[in-house]
């Protein structure tokens, strides 16, 4: 796993490093959007939910105060009820000769949808009278009862209990009622005296029970019922609550103020309303879980995610269009600078367009490769020039000593009248000048080169007085190919100079032409004395003095004049053996003078 | 310009998958939200009215999107009856049938894989695993009554443990835990064994009809009213242990003609059961067991802020 975490790390890394100016615009400029639009989303969205829930809030106050209300009236009617009894029949009445029974009787099926009982008890406990009429449970003392301590213990106010299974009298056919009790201290007459009595009025809880399950019905969240000091008068999850099966925060909501506020409960942050109730003390509460309070919440959400997503892609699109737009002439630019680094020196080829600034820089790069251009081909032309005039220089290299040598031995065959070999001596002579001239031409047949080096022969085998033979041999297949001139004759005069003059008569120098390979070779062998293998090395690669014999132009000024024309592995190579002789190969491209004439020689 | 055209397209491509998900993730959502769950409820009509187990399991399903619909069997249906009904009910659609079997043991045994999974026992247990069971422990319930009986009674005081012949596996777990836990102690126990076909007014006048004190535990409540007619019929001494949550068995402990009444709480089964339907994760979390109880219930106690609100769950 985290071998395979290492590789997308890499690839990010590596991909990071290859990135481009689009990319880098691109993803800048989406990242940036996106953190934008996120951020115009969310408070986008917040807003509308705060303003959903304060919506959700006020309706929810609505629906509290109208409960309230409802409350408020129902209460206000059982007190007016416990007021009527009270003030207009008990006081009015004498306990010992009058009854109150039918006054009760009346008040009773005036409220008794409101009411499970009304019931005036004596100081120590006894029932007096109660509507409508029922029979005392056995055993059953009334003044342990909560309503009956409370208004005993502050016989100056109204008490209204929690809600609780009235326990007065008998039940039939298994029934019982849930109330909430309003007692009070009553006075009672009797034969004039006055003794306390308790008027107990017992609401049916059912009213209040269905006081709220109506708003329970719509809205959100729920609403419930506590006392001051928070026990539960009513919850719609009342039993669950009784049961443990749920909880409810009913004691802290006891310490709330009136209006709003936030709580946490259970993990899940609600939003709480508060209004207490006059004349009770009781506390209408107000639950609405948050997530509740957005109406249709999850489709805003589904539809804010939709239009993220699209206005995501439509920035993406529109970040890659316009980094496109920006970056394609410098990658154009970029891509046509690419055709400089292969070599090619065309500044057509450069890519012109795009903003000012990359037309501008184009123009640029354009006229630097121009002058590139100008100075290579400057530069090229000069070392042209310089290699012709290395070479004309290498091929003027004729030593003068020759010249009188030979121009003597003319003298000397006159004087002693050998007219006819002075004769051919000097036509030897001026063909080996016609040829060394040949029109100025470096470069000449093979045939011409041999015919060359057959002069040569012929005025050194004069002056040497025949102490060697020459033989030549050369494949006809090959006159015609080209070859640089004077490059056969100065490795005949080191044959004869290093060879074959230092061995006495039996010298032989053998010239030998012939195809190898699609190439050309021409062999100058002698059987002279041969040269030790360490100054071997030496004639190709060091420019050898001239020791005051022959043309003196040397092994390596031939080597360097086929290498400076024909390039590559064209040259000389040299074998030899100590007392055995010397053979000299000339390596040549096989061109014919009509295919040299055609084109360049490259 | 392929190059471009290739992720271009990817990244359409991508988009509309992003947007489509969304859009299948909203409607499964709704979906879920919206689908009805189909809850029946298979009881039997052993004379109660099964009110605490109707509103508890009612009030699991407020906020929520489940139904609940209550099917009475007659009170000796056969657990063959009981399977038809589980079928009738899961092919009506019901997504969970919530069982109180008769004898679940046996109904436990007659159900196949398929139905094992739509069937939650209530109210009667079963000791098998493969089963949803949200019910209290009524052997427990039984022993804790024993042992309440025996703190209670001298030991020279006879009990008489009332048997109906039950075949419903509950009231037989009941049974034998009273009856174990009695006998523990070495005292008198007696097993009055009552016809329910036939006047039980009388036979249980028959087995009264001596001058001995004696306690009495009932177990099943079903006949209790005909078993308090009986023992109000005579003049000595009886005092009544009973295990029950009728209207009735509250009314005989209110009039203190009941020494003890043990309260399961069928209220909670009823929340219970269906929110394991409803809300499977939170009734996993939640450890029901502790929850789902029974009180132990005498007559200076009942009007008691903590029993009154279990004893008289109904406004009326």
């Amino acid at each position: 796993m985290m071998s395979r975490i290492s590789v997308v790390l890499y690839k990010i890394r590596e991909a990071y490093k290859q990135r481009s100016i689009q990319l880098i615009i691109s993803l800048s400029f989406t990242m940036l959007s996106i953190i934008g639009m996120a951020f115009m989303q969310l408070a986008t969205f917040s807003s509308y939910l705060n303003s959903s829930r304060d919506a959700a809030i006020e309706s929810n106050k609505q629906i509290i105060d109208q409960v309230s209300w409802n409350l408020n009236s129902y209460i206000r009617n059982m007190m007016s009820i416990s007021d009527s009894m009270y003030y207009n029949v008990i006081k009015d009445k004498d306990m010992t000769s009058d009854t109150i029974d039918k006054e009760m009787s009346l008040l009773y099926e005036a409220n008794k949808d409101n009411l499970i009982s009304i019931a005036c008890i004596s100081q120590d406990g006894a029932l007096i009278t109660a509507a409508p009429v029922a029979t005392r449970k056995a055993n059953v003392d009334f003044s342990k009862q909560e309503w009956f301590t409370n208004a005993e213990d502050r016989i100056e106010n109204l008490h209204f209990s929690t809600p609780h299974v009235q326990n007065m009298f008998e039940s039939s056919n298994y029934r019982y009622y849930w109330v909430v009790s309003l007692s009070r201290s009553v006075e009672l007459t009797y034969l004039g005296r006055i003794s306390r009595g308790i008027l107990l009025v017992d609401m049916n809880f059912f009213a209040i029970e269905q006081m709220f399950d109506k708003v329970n019905e719509q809205g959100t969240g729920y609403v419930y019922l506590i006392d001051r000091t928070g026990e539960i008068i009513y919850h719609p999850y009342q039993k669950a609550i009784y049961s443990g099966l749920l909880a409810e925060n009913n004691i802290k909501a006891a310490g709330y103020d009136d209006g709003e506020h936030m709580e946490k409960y259970l993990g899940r942050k609600r939003a709480i309303t508060v209004k207490t109730v006059g004349y009770t003390g009781w506390k209408i509460i107000s639950v609405v879980p948050v997530n509740e309070l957005t109406v249709n919440y999850e489709q805003i959400t589904f539809i804010t995610g939709i239009i993220f997503t699209i206005t995501i892609m439509l920035m993406i699109f529109g970040n890659m269009f316009i980094s496109n737009v920006v970056t394609d002439p410098l990658r154009r630019l970029e891509e046509s600078l690419a055709y400089l680094e292969s070599g090619s020196m065309d500044p057509d080829t450069i890519y012109l367009g795009g903003t000012h600034e990359i037309r501008h820089l184009s123009r640029t790069i354009k006229s630097m490769v121009r002058q590139m251009r100008k100075l290579m081909e400057e530069m090229v032309k000069e070392q042209e020039e310089k290699t012709k005039s290395e070479l004309d220089a290498l091929q003027s290299q004729i030593n003068p000593h020759f010249l009188y040598n030979t121009l003597d031995s003319v003298v000397w065959m006159v004087e002693s009248e050998r007219y006819q070999e002075a004769i051919s001596m000097v036509t030897s002579l001026a063909t080996l000048f016609r040829i060394s001239l040949s029109k100025g031409n470096n470069i000449i047949t093979i045939r011409d080169e041999i015919k060359h080096a057959s002069n040569y022969l012929s005025i050194q085998k004069v002056r040497f007085k025949n102490k060697f033979e020459a033989d030549i041999d050369i494949d006809p297949a090959i006159e015609d190919c080209i070859t640089i001139k004077l490059i056969i004759q100065p490795l005949i005069e080191n044959a004869i100079y290093y060879g074959v003059s230092q061995i006495g008569e039996d010298g032989l120098i053998s010239i030998k032409g012939y195809e190898k390979d699609g190439d050309v070779y021409i062999e100058v062998a002698d059987n002279g004395m041969g040269i030790p293998e360490e100054t071997i090395k030496n004639l190709l690669t060091h420019k050898s003095e001239n020791r005051g014999k022959g043309s003196g132009i040397g092994l390596w000024n031939v080597n360097q004049r086929i290498n400076l024309y024909f390039k590559g592995d064209y040259g000389l190579s040299i074998e030899s053996e100590l007392d055995e002789g010397t053979k000299v190969t000339v390596h040549l491209p096989k061109i014919t003078f009509e295919e040299y004439k055609g084109g360049e020689v490259k | 310009m392929r190059k471009y055209s290739r992720t271009i397209l990817i990244t359409i491509g991508i988009f509309l998958f992003v947007i489509l998900l969304e859009y299948l993730t909203f409607n499964i959502y709704r979906k879920i939200k919206r689908e009805e769950i189909n809850i029946s409820i298979v009881l039997f009509d052993d004379g109660k009215d099964w009110d605490n187990l109707k509103a508890g399991a009612e009030l699991a399903t407020k906020n929520s999107n489940a139904e609940v619909t209550l099917i009475r069997m007659a009170n000796n249906s056969s657990s063959e009856e009981q399977l038809d009904t589980i079928k009738t009910e899961i092919a009506g659609g019901a997504d969970k049938v919530l069982v109180a079997a008769g004898d679940s043991e046996r109904l436990g045994e007659l159900l196949d894989g398929s139905l094992r999974d739509k069937v939650i026992f209530v109210a009667s247990g079963i000791d098998d695993k493969r089963y949803v069971n949200v019910s209290p422990n009524n052997y427990q319930m039984g022993v804790d009554l024993g042992l309440l009986i025996n703190n209670n009674e001298k030991i020279e005081m006879d009990i008489a443990v009332l048997d109906f012949h039950d075949k419903k596996t509950y009231l037989r777990e009941r049974r034998e835990g009273v009856v174990t836990a009695l006998s523990s102690t070495g005292r008198n126990t007696e097993i009055w064994e009552i016809d329910a076909e036939n006047n039980i007014y009388e036979q249980v006048l028959k087995y009264l009809n001596d001058d001995r004190n004696i306690a009495i535990t009932v177990t099943s409540e079903e006949y209790l009213e005909d078993v308090m007619r009986g023992i109000s019929a005579v003049s000595k001494e009886v005092k009544v242990y009973v295990i029950g949550n009728s209207d009735a068995a509250v009314y005989f402990l209110d009039n203190k003609q009941l020494e003890y009444l043990i309260f399961p709480d069928e209220f909670g089964i009823g929340y219970a059961a269906v929110n394991s339907v409803i809300n499977p994760k939170e009734y996993k979390n939640k450890n029901y067991k502790n929850i789902i109880r029974y009180k132990i219930i005498s007559r200076p106690d009942m009007y008691t802020g903590e029993y009154e609100k279990i004893l008289f769950p109904f406004v009326k």
